[in-house]
Protein backbone atom coordinates (compact mmCIF):
# COMPACT_ATOMS: atom_id res chain seq x y z
CA UNK A 1 0.00 0.00 0.00
CA UNK A 2 2.75 2.41 0.95
CA UNK A 3 5.57 0.46 -0.56
CA UNK A 4 8.90 2.25 -0.59
CA UNK A 5 11.06 1.97 -3.70
CA UNK A 6 13.98 0.81 -1.55
CA UNK A 7 13.44 -1.01 1.69
CA UNK A 8 16.60 -1.76 3.65
CA UNK A 9 14.48 -3.43 6.34
CA UNK A 10 13.87 -6.32 3.98
CA UNK A 11 17.09 -8.01 5.05
CA UNK A 12 16.06 -7.78 8.72
CA UNK A 13 12.62 -8.99 7.86
CA UNK A 14 13.95 -11.87 5.80
CA UNK A 15 16.19 -12.79 8.71
CA UNK A 16 13.25 -12.89 11.14
CA UNK A 17 11.21 -14.71 8.55
CA UNK A 18 13.99 -17.25 7.98
CA UNK A 19 14.34 -17.89 11.70
CA UNK A 20 10.59 -18.49 12.02
CA UNK A 21 10.62 -20.75 8.97
CA UNK A 22 13.64 -22.75 10.13
CA UNK A 23 12.17 -23.17 13.61
CA UNK A 24 8.92 -24.31 12.07
CA UNK A 25 10.80 -26.64 9.72
CA UNK A 26 12.81 -28.22 12.54
CA UNK A 27 9.73 -28.69 14.67
CA UNK A 28 7.90 -30.22 11.76
CA UNK A 29 10.66 -32.60 10.66
CA UNK A 30 11.02 -33.86 14.22
CA UNK A 31 7.44 -35.07 14.24
CA UNK A 32 6.74 -35.44 10.56
CA UNK A 33 4.25 -37.99 9.40
CA UNK A 34 3.54 -38.69 5.74
CA UNK A 35 -0.15 -39.13 6.28
CA UNK A 36 -2.64 -36.35 6.59
CA UNK A 37 -4.10 -35.82 10.01
CA UNK A 38 -7.70 -36.94 9.98
CA UNK A 39 -9.98 -36.21 12.87
CA UNK A 40 -13.63 -36.87 13.37
CA UNK A 41 -16.10 -34.40 14.76
CA UNK A 42 -19.24 -35.30 16.71
CA UNK A 43 -21.24 -35.23 13.50
CA UNK A 44 -18.84 -37.70 11.87
CA UNK A 45 -17.76 -35.01 9.48
CA UNK A 46 -14.18 -35.70 8.45
CA UNK A 47 -11.76 -32.87 8.95
CA UNK A 48 -8.53 -33.24 7.09
CA UNK A 49 -5.91 -30.74 8.00
CA UNK A 50 -2.68 -30.26 6.14
CA UNK A 51 -0.06 -32.88 6.90
CA UNK A 52 3.62 -32.08 6.88
CA UNK A 53 4.28 -30.50 3.53
CA UNK A 54 6.80 -27.96 2.48
CA UNK A 55 7.88 -26.04 -0.53
CA UNK A 56 10.85 -23.75 -0.81
CA UNK A 57 11.01 -21.30 -3.69
CA UNK A 58 13.18 -18.55 -5.03
CA UNK A 59 11.39 -15.63 -6.63
CA UNK A 60 13.15 -13.29 -9.05
CA UNK A 61 11.09 -10.62 -10.74
CA UNK A 62 11.02 -7.19 -12.26
CA UNK A 63 8.30 -5.13 -10.68
CA UNK A 64 6.82 -1.81 -11.64
CA UNK A 65 5.08 -0.74 -8.48
CA UNK A 66 4.19 2.94 -8.20
CA UNK A 67 3.77 4.47 -4.76
CA UNK A 68 0.86 6.62 -3.70
CA UNK A 69 3.03 8.99 -1.64
CA UNK A 70 3.31 12.47 -3.14
CA UNK A 71 5.96 12.73 -5.90
CA UNK A 72 7.63 9.45 -4.91
CA UNK A 73 8.76 7.36 -7.87
CA UNK A 74 10.83 4.28 -8.54
CA UNK A 75 14.19 5.78 -9.44
CA UNK A 76 16.90 3.15 -9.62
CA UNK A 77 17.19 -0.24 -11.27
CA UNK A 78 17.16 -1.97 -7.88
CA UNK A 79 13.73 -0.44 -7.22
CA UNK A 80 12.37 -2.65 -9.98
CA UNK A 81 14.02 -5.85 -8.79
CA UNK A 82 12.24 -8.17 -6.44
CA UNK A 83 14.02 -11.13 -4.88
CA UNK A 84 12.35 -13.40 -2.41
CA UNK A 85 13.02 -16.64 -0.59
CA UNK A 86 9.65 -18.25 -0.14
CA UNK A 87 8.56 -20.98 2.24
CA UNK A 88 5.29 -22.81 2.24
CA UNK A 89 5.17 -25.17 5.20
CA UNK A 90 2.31 -26.93 6.92
CA UNK A 91 2.09 -29.36 9.79
CA UNK A 92 -0.96 -30.63 11.66
CA UNK A 93 -3.08 -27.68 10.66
CA UNK A 94 -0.43 -25.05 11.25
CA UNK A 95 0.91 -23.32 8.18
CA UNK A 96 3.35 -20.71 7.05
CA UNK A 97 2.32 -19.75 3.56
CA UNK A 98 3.26 -17.39 0.81
CA UNK A 99 0.26 -15.46 -0.30
CA UNK A 100 1.08 -12.24 -1.98
CA UNK A 101 3.81 -10.08 -3.33
CA UNK A 102 6.36 -11.75 -1.10
CA UNK A 103 9.23 -9.39 -0.48
CA UNK A 104 7.14 -6.26 -0.04
CA UNK A 105 5.86 -6.76 3.45
CA UNK A 106 6.97 -7.93 6.85
CA UNK A 107 7.81 -11.62 7.00
CA UNK A 108 8.06 -11.58 3.23
CA UNK A 109 4.29 -11.44 2.90
CA UNK A 110 3.92 -14.76 4.65
CA UNK A 111 0.89 -15.80 6.63
CA UNK A 112 1.29 -17.77 9.80
CA UNK A 113 -1.90 -19.60 10.56
CA UNK A 114 -3.87 -22.48 11.93
CA UNK A 115 -6.71 -24.31 10.25
CA UNK A 116 -9.62 -24.27 12.68
CA UNK A 117 -11.77 -26.40 10.46
CA UNK A 118 -11.36 -27.81 6.98
CA UNK A 119 -14.45 -28.93 5.09
CA UNK A 120 -15.02 -30.08 1.53
CA UNK A 121 -15.90 -26.67 0.13
CA UNK A 122 -14.76 -24.28 2.82
CA UNK A 123 -12.42 -23.77 5.69
CA UNK A 124 -11.84 -21.45 8.60
CA UNK A 125 -8.36 -20.34 9.60
CA UNK A 126 -6.91 -18.00 12.14
CA UNK A 127 -3.97 -16.14 10.66
CA UNK A 128 -1.28 -13.70 11.61
CA UNK A 129 0.08 -11.51 8.86
CA UNK A 130 1.29 -8.04 7.96
CA UNK A 131 -1.41 -6.09 6.20
CA UNK A 132 0.21 -2.70 5.61
CA UNK A 133 3.83 -1.84 5.10
CA UNK A 134 5.28 1.19 6.79
CA UNK A 135 7.54 3.85 5.37
CA UNK A 136 10.40 6.02 6.50
CA UNK A 137 10.33 9.51 4.89
CA UNK A 138 14.07 10.01 5.49
CA UNK A 139 14.94 6.88 3.50
CA UNK A 140 12.52 7.85 0.77
CA UNK A 141 13.95 11.35 0.45
CA UNK A 142 17.50 9.95 0.35
CA UNK A 143 16.48 7.68 -2.47
CA UNK A 144 14.48 10.19 -4.49
CA UNK A 145 17.30 12.72 -4.98
CA UNK A 146 14.80 15.55 -5.06
CA UNK A 147 13.04 17.77 -2.60
CA UNK A 148 9.55 16.67 -1.60
CA UNK A 149 8.33 19.29 0.90
CA UNK A 150 5.28 17.19 1.80
CA UNK A 151 7.57 14.48 3.20
CA UNK A 152 10.33 16.57 4.82
CA UNK A 153 10.15 16.23 8.60
CA UNK A 154 7.34 13.70 8.49
CA UNK A 155 7.40 11.01 11.18
CA UNK A 156 8.02 7.46 10.06
CA UNK A 157 5.14 4.98 9.91
CA UNK A 158 5.64 1.41 11.05
CA UNK A 159 4.01 -1.68 9.56
CA UNK A 160 0.59 -2.96 10.52
CA UNK A 161 0.11 -6.57 11.46
CA UNK A 162 -3.09 -8.25 12.37
CA UNK A 163 -4.69 -11.37 13.66
CA UNK A 164 -7.54 -12.43 11.48
CA UNK A 165 -10.25 -14.96 11.06
CA UNK A 166 -10.27 -16.16 7.47
CA UNK A 167 -13.17 -17.85 5.77
CA UNK A 168 -12.26 -19.53 2.49
CA UNK A 169 -14.73 -20.93 0.03
CA UNK A 170 -13.62 -23.28 -2.73
CA UNK A 171 -15.32 -23.63 -6.07
CA UNK A 172 -14.51 -25.78 -9.09
CA UNK A 173 -11.84 -23.46 -10.44
CA UNK A 174 -12.05 -20.55 -8.03
CA UNK A 175 -11.36 -19.45 -4.50
CA UNK A 176 -12.99 -16.74 -2.43
CA UNK A 177 -11.71 -15.68 0.94
CA UNK A 178 -12.43 -12.97 3.43
CA UNK A 179 -10.26 -11.91 6.36
CA UNK A 180 -11.67 -10.04 9.31
CA UNK A 181 -8.61 -8.72 11.06
CA UNK A 182 -7.91 -6.87 14.23
CA UNK A 183 -4.86 -4.91 13.19
CA UNK A 184 -2.31 -2.78 14.96
CA UNK A 185 0.06 -0.27 13.47
CA UNK A 186 3.24 -0.52 15.51
CA UNK A 187 4.40 2.38 17.62
CA UNK A 188 6.74 4.77 15.83
CA UNK A 189 9.55 6.85 17.35
CA UNK A 190 7.07 9.51 18.41
CA UNK A 191 4.99 6.98 20.30
CA UNK A 192 2.11 6.99 17.84
CA UNK A 193 0.33 3.77 17.08
CA UNK A 194 -3.14 2.76 15.99
CA UNK A 195 -5.51 -0.14 16.12
CA UNK A 196 -8.40 -0.87 13.84
CA UNK A 197 -10.28 -3.34 11.73
CA UNK A 198 -9.26 -4.49 8.28
CA UNK A 199 -11.66 -6.53 6.18
CA UNK A 200 -9.92 -8.01 3.20
CA UNK A 201 -11.64 -10.12 0.56
CA UNK A 202 -10.40 -11.65 -2.66
CA UNK A 203 -11.84 -13.82 -5.41
CA UNK A 204 -9.54 -15.69 -7.74
CA UNK A 205 -10.72 -17.61 -10.80
CA UNK A 206 -8.40 -20.03 -12.56
CA UNK A 207 -8.50 -20.45 -16.32
CA UNK A 208 -6.25 -23.36 -17.32
CA UNK A 209 -5.08 -23.03 -20.93
CA UNK A 210 -2.81 -25.87 -22.06
CA UNK A 211 0.14 -25.67 -19.64
CA UNK A 212 -0.68 -22.11 -18.59
CA UNK A 213 -2.50 -21.14 -15.42
CA UNK A 214 -4.28 -17.83 -15.84
CA UNK A 215 -5.83 -16.34 -12.72
CA UNK A 216 -8.38 -13.54 -12.82
CA UNK A 217 -8.75 -11.86 -9.46
CA UNK A 218 -10.85 -9.20 -7.80
CA UNK A 219 -10.55 -7.90 -4.27
CA UNK A 220 -12.19 -5.44 -1.93
CA UNK A 221 -10.51 -4.25 1.26
CA UNK A 222 -11.73 -1.98 4.04
CA UNK A 223 -9.35 -0.07 6.33
CA UNK A 224 -10.75 1.50 9.48
CA UNK A 225 -10.30 5.23 10.04
CA UNK A 226 -7.79 4.98 12.90
CA UNK A 227 -5.38 2.96 10.76
CA UNK A 228 -5.69 5.27 7.77
CA UNK A 229 -5.18 8.27 10.00
CA UNK A 230 -1.99 6.73 11.35
CA UNK A 231 -0.59 6.43 7.83
CA UNK A 232 -1.90 9.40 5.88
CA UNK A 233 -3.19 11.71 8.58
CA UNK A 234 -1.02 14.70 9.56
CA UNK A 235 -0.53 15.21 13.27
CA UNK A 236 -0.11 18.62 14.91
CA UNK A 237 3.63 17.99 15.34
CA UNK A 238 3.97 17.30 11.60
CA UNK A 239 2.22 20.40 10.28
CA UNK A 240 4.29 22.55 7.90
CA UNK A 241 3.58 25.07 5.14
CA UNK A 242 3.42 22.21 2.63
CA UNK A 243 1.59 19.88 4.98
CA UNK A 244 -1.57 21.08 6.70
CA UNK A 245 -3.22 19.23 9.58
CA UNK A 246 -5.27 16.35 8.25
CA UNK A 247 -7.50 13.67 9.70
CA UNK A 248 -7.93 10.75 7.35
CA UNK A 249 -11.13 8.84 6.80
CA UNK A 250 -11.76 5.12 6.54
CA UNK A 251 -10.81 3.78 3.13
CA UNK A 252 -11.81 1.14 0.64
CA UNK A 253 -9.51 -0.46 -1.88
CA UNK A 254 -10.81 -2.33 -4.93
CA UNK A 255 -8.42 -4.46 -6.94
CA UNK A 256 -8.53 -6.21 -10.30
CA UNK A 257 -5.78 -8.62 -11.17
CA UNK A 258 -4.59 -10.90 -13.94
CA UNK A 259 -1.80 -13.35 -13.18
CA UNK A 260 -0.30 -16.02 -15.42
CA UNK A 261 2.16 -18.82 -14.76
CA UNK A 262 3.85 -21.22 -17.20
CA UNK A 263 6.20 -24.13 -16.41
CA UNK A 264 9.59 -23.73 -18.07
CA UNK A 265 10.96 -26.95 -16.59
CA UNK A 266 10.47 -29.20 -13.59
CA UNK A 267 11.96 -26.48 -11.37
CA UNK A 268 11.38 -23.16 -13.12
CA UNK A 269 8.23 -21.29 -14.00
CA UNK A 270 7.59 -18.01 -15.74
CA UNK A 271 5.20 -15.63 -13.99
CA UNK A 272 3.63 -12.35 -15.02
CA UNK A 273 0.84 -10.27 -13.62
CA UNK A 274 -0.85 -6.92 -13.48
CA UNK A 275 -2.87 -5.46 -10.63
CA UNK A 276 -5.00 -2.34 -10.81
CA UNK A 277 -5.88 -0.85 -7.43
CA UNK A 278 -8.46 1.83 -6.78
CA UNK A 279 -8.47 3.52 -3.38
CA UNK A 280 -11.24 5.79 -2.07
CA UNK A 281 -11.00 9.30 -3.52
CA UNK A 282 -10.81 10.70 0.00
CA UNK A 283 -7.19 9.59 0.44
CA UNK A 284 -6.08 12.27 -2.01
CA UNK A 285 -7.16 14.91 0.51
CA UNK A 286 -4.08 13.96 2.51
CA UNK A 287 -1.15 16.24 1.62
CA UNK A 288 1.22 13.24 1.46
CA UNK A 289 -0.89 11.32 -1.07
CA UNK A 290 -1.21 12.28 -4.73
CA UNK A 291 -2.68 9.19 -6.34
CA UNK A 292 -5.48 6.80 -5.55
CA UNK A 293 -5.16 4.56 -8.60
CA UNK A 294 -2.12 2.33 -8.92
CA UNK A 295 -1.15 -0.02 -11.73
CA UNK A 296 1.42 -2.60 -10.69
CA UNK A 297 3.20 -4.98 -13.04
CA UNK A 298 5.36 -8.01 -12.39
CA UNK A 299 7.36 -10.27 -14.72
CA UNK A 300 9.64 -12.92 -13.29
CA UNK A 301 10.66 -16.48 -12.74
CA UNK A 302 10.15 -18.82 -9.82
CA UNK A 303 12.51 -21.64 -8.90
CA UNK A 304 10.95 -24.49 -6.92
CA UNK A 305 13.38 -26.56 -4.86
CA UNK B 1 5.42 -34.54 -0.35
CA UNK B 2 6.84 -34.39 -3.84
CA UNK B 3 10.06 -32.45 -3.71
CA UNK B 4 12.25 -31.95 -6.75
CA UNK B 5 14.71 -34.36 -5.17
CA UNK B 6 12.19 -37.17 -4.96
CA UNK B 7 10.86 -36.41 -8.44
CA UNK B 8 14.39 -36.40 -9.77
CA UNK B 9 15.14 -39.69 -8.00
CA UNK B 10 12.02 -41.29 -9.45
CA UNK B 11 12.98 -40.09 -12.90
CA UNK B 12 16.50 -41.44 -12.46
CA UNK B 13 15.14 -44.85 -11.43
CA UNK B 14 12.86 -44.92 -14.49
CA UNK B 15 15.73 -44.04 -16.79
CA UNK B 16 18.01 -46.68 -15.23
CA UNK B 17 15.30 -49.35 -15.53
CA UNK B 18 14.80 -48.38 -19.14
CA UNK B 19 18.55 -48.72 -19.73
CA UNK B 20 18.58 -52.21 -18.27
CA UNK B 21 15.53 -53.37 -20.21
CA UNK B 22 16.75 -52.12 -23.56
CA UNK B 23 20.43 -52.68 -24.02
CA UNK B 24 20.47 -50.99 -27.43
CA UNK B 25 19.15 -47.77 -25.94
CA UNK B 26 20.41 -44.55 -27.46
CA UNK B 27 22.12 -41.86 -25.39
CA UNK B 28 19.06 -39.54 -25.38
CA UNK B 29 16.83 -42.16 -23.78
CA UNK B 30 15.19 -43.34 -26.99
CA UNK B 31 14.32 -46.98 -27.35
CA UNK B 32 15.96 -48.53 -30.37
CA UNK B 33 15.54 -52.06 -31.65
CA UNK B 34 17.88 -53.66 -34.13
CA UNK B 35 15.24 -53.20 -36.84
CA UNK B 36 14.32 -49.59 -36.42
CA UNK B 37 15.53 -46.19 -35.23
CA UNK B 38 12.79 -44.44 -33.28
CA UNK B 39 12.73 -41.12 -31.50
CA UNK B 40 10.14 -38.94 -29.77
CA UNK B 41 10.98 -35.41 -28.68
CA UNK B 42 10.59 -33.91 -26.16
CA UNK B 43 10.58 -36.90 -23.83
CA UNK B 44 9.31 -34.97 -20.83
CA UNK B 45 6.19 -32.84 -20.41
CA UNK B 46 6.05 -30.50 -17.44
CA UNK B 47 2.82 -29.20 -15.98
CA UNK B 48 2.35 -26.69 -13.18
CA UNK B 49 0.39 -28.88 -10.82
CA UNK B 50 0.35 -32.58 -10.08
CA UNK B 51 -2.65 -34.27 -11.65
CA UNK B 52 -3.21 -31.67 -14.35
CA UNK B 53 -3.17 -32.67 -18.02
CA UNK B 54 0.13 -31.81 -19.64
CA UNK B 55 0.20 -30.52 -23.20
CA UNK B 56 3.05 -30.84 -25.68
CA UNK B 57 3.68 -31.36 -29.36
CA UNK B 58 5.78 -34.51 -29.72
CA UNK B 59 7.88 -35.01 -32.83
CA UNK B 60 7.87 -38.69 -33.73
CA UNK B 61 10.53 -39.95 -36.15
CA UNK B 62 11.47 -43.44 -37.28
CA UNK B 63 13.62 -45.10 -39.89
CA UNK B 64 14.26 -48.72 -40.90
CA UNK B 65 16.14 -50.48 -43.72
CA UNK B 66 13.15 -52.15 -45.39
CA UNK B 67 9.67 -50.97 -46.32
CA UNK B 68 6.74 -52.09 -44.28
CA UNK B 69 3.47 -50.65 -43.05
CA UNK B 70 4.18 -49.32 -39.55
CA UNK B 71 1.62 -48.02 -37.09
CA UNK B 72 2.01 -45.69 -34.12
CA UNK B 73 0.19 -46.41 -30.88
CA UNK B 74 0.06 -44.77 -27.51
CA UNK B 75 -0.33 -46.74 -24.31
CA UNK B 76 -1.12 -45.60 -20.79
CA UNK B 77 0.49 -48.35 -18.74
CA UNK B 78 -1.72 -47.50 -15.78
CA UNK B 79 -4.70 -48.62 -17.85
CA UNK B 80 -4.40 -52.14 -19.20
CA UNK B 81 -6.70 -51.63 -22.18
CA UNK B 82 -5.57 -48.21 -23.22
CA UNK B 83 -3.61 -49.08 -26.38
CA UNK B 84 -4.78 -46.72 -29.08
CA UNK B 85 -3.71 -46.54 -32.70
CA UNK B 86 -2.81 -42.99 -33.72
CA UNK B 87 -1.70 -43.40 -37.33
CA UNK B 88 -0.03 -45.67 -39.88
CA UNK B 89 2.60 -45.16 -42.58
CA UNK B 90 1.85 -47.52 -45.51
CA UNK B 91 4.86 -49.37 -46.97
CA UNK B 92 7.50 -46.89 -45.78
CA UNK B 93 11.13 -46.94 -44.75
CA UNK B 94 10.81 -43.79 -42.66
CA UNK B 95 8.15 -41.68 -41.05
CA UNK B 96 7.67 -38.45 -39.15
CA UNK B 97 4.70 -36.90 -37.39
CA UNK B 98 3.80 -34.24 -34.84
CA UNK B 99 1.56 -35.71 -32.19
CA UNK B 100 -0.44 -33.59 -29.76
CA UNK B 101 0.27 -35.01 -26.32
CA UNK B 102 -2.38 -34.44 -23.64
CA UNK B 103 -2.20 -36.54 -20.50
CA UNK B 104 -1.74 -36.34 -16.75
CA UNK B 105 0.07 -39.72 -16.81
CA UNK B 106 3.16 -40.98 -18.56
CA UNK B 107 2.36 -42.31 -22.01
CA UNK B 108 4.30 -44.86 -24.05
CA UNK B 109 4.50 -44.51 -27.81
CA UNK B 110 4.92 -47.75 -29.71
CA UNK B 111 5.72 -48.61 -33.30
CA UNK B 112 4.14 -51.85 -34.42
CA UNK B 113 3.89 -53.69 -37.70
CA UNK B 114 0.41 -53.53 -39.17
CA UNK B 115 0.65 -57.05 -40.53
CA UNK B 116 1.20 -58.95 -37.27
CA UNK B 117 1.07 -56.25 -34.58
CA UNK B 118 4.69 -56.93 -33.66
CA UNK B 119 6.28 -54.38 -31.34
CA UNK B 120 9.31 -52.80 -33.01
CA UNK B 121 10.13 -49.98 -30.64
CA UNK B 122 8.68 -47.90 -27.84
CA UNK B 123 9.51 -44.85 -25.82
CA UNK B 124 7.87 -43.22 -22.84
CA UNK B 125 6.94 -39.57 -22.42
CA UNK B 126 7.28 -38.63 -18.76
CA UNK B 127 4.79 -36.21 -17.15
CA UNK B 128 6.23 -34.23 -14.27
CA UNK B 129 5.07 -31.20 -12.37
CA UNK B 130 6.31 -28.12 -10.58
CA UNK B 131 3.92 -27.96 -7.62
CA UNK B 132 2.14 -30.64 -5.71
CA UNK B 133 -1.56 -30.22 -6.25
CA UNK B 134 -3.24 -28.27 -3.48
CA UNK B 135 -6.53 -26.45 -3.45
CA UNK B 136 -5.27 -24.00 -0.91
CA UNK B 137 -2.72 -22.14 -3.03
CA UNK B 138 -3.72 -18.60 -3.72
CA UNK B 139 -2.03 -16.14 -5.98
CA UNK B 140 -2.45 -12.54 -5.18
CA UNK B 141 0.21 -10.25 -6.46
CA UNK B 142 -0.05 -6.92 -4.73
Amino acid sequence: MFTKPINPNIINRLFIYSIVAIAFFIAATTHASPEEQSLTTHGNTPITKDAFEWQFMLDMALVNSPVMLTDVEQTELWDYVQLGLLFDISYKGFFLRTNSRRSSTILGGEELGYQITVQKDWQLDVILKAYIEGFDPIEILDDQNKDIPELVGLNNREYTSGIALRYSRYFENAIFYIDIASARASENEQGHSATGIIIDSFYSYLIPYRNWDIYLGAGLTYYEKALMDYYIGINADEVSSARPFHIADSTFRAQLEVYAQYPLSQSWSFNAGITQSFYSNSIKRSPIIDKNKLTQLMVGVLYVF
Amino acid sequence: MYSSVSKGFALLVLVLMNCIMFSAKAANGITVSTEINFSAQPQQCVTLHQGRDCFATILIQWQRPTSQTICLFHVNKKQATSKKQLMCWPESKAGQANIEFESSDNLTYQLRTQLDDRLLAETEIIVSWLHKNTRRRRWRLF
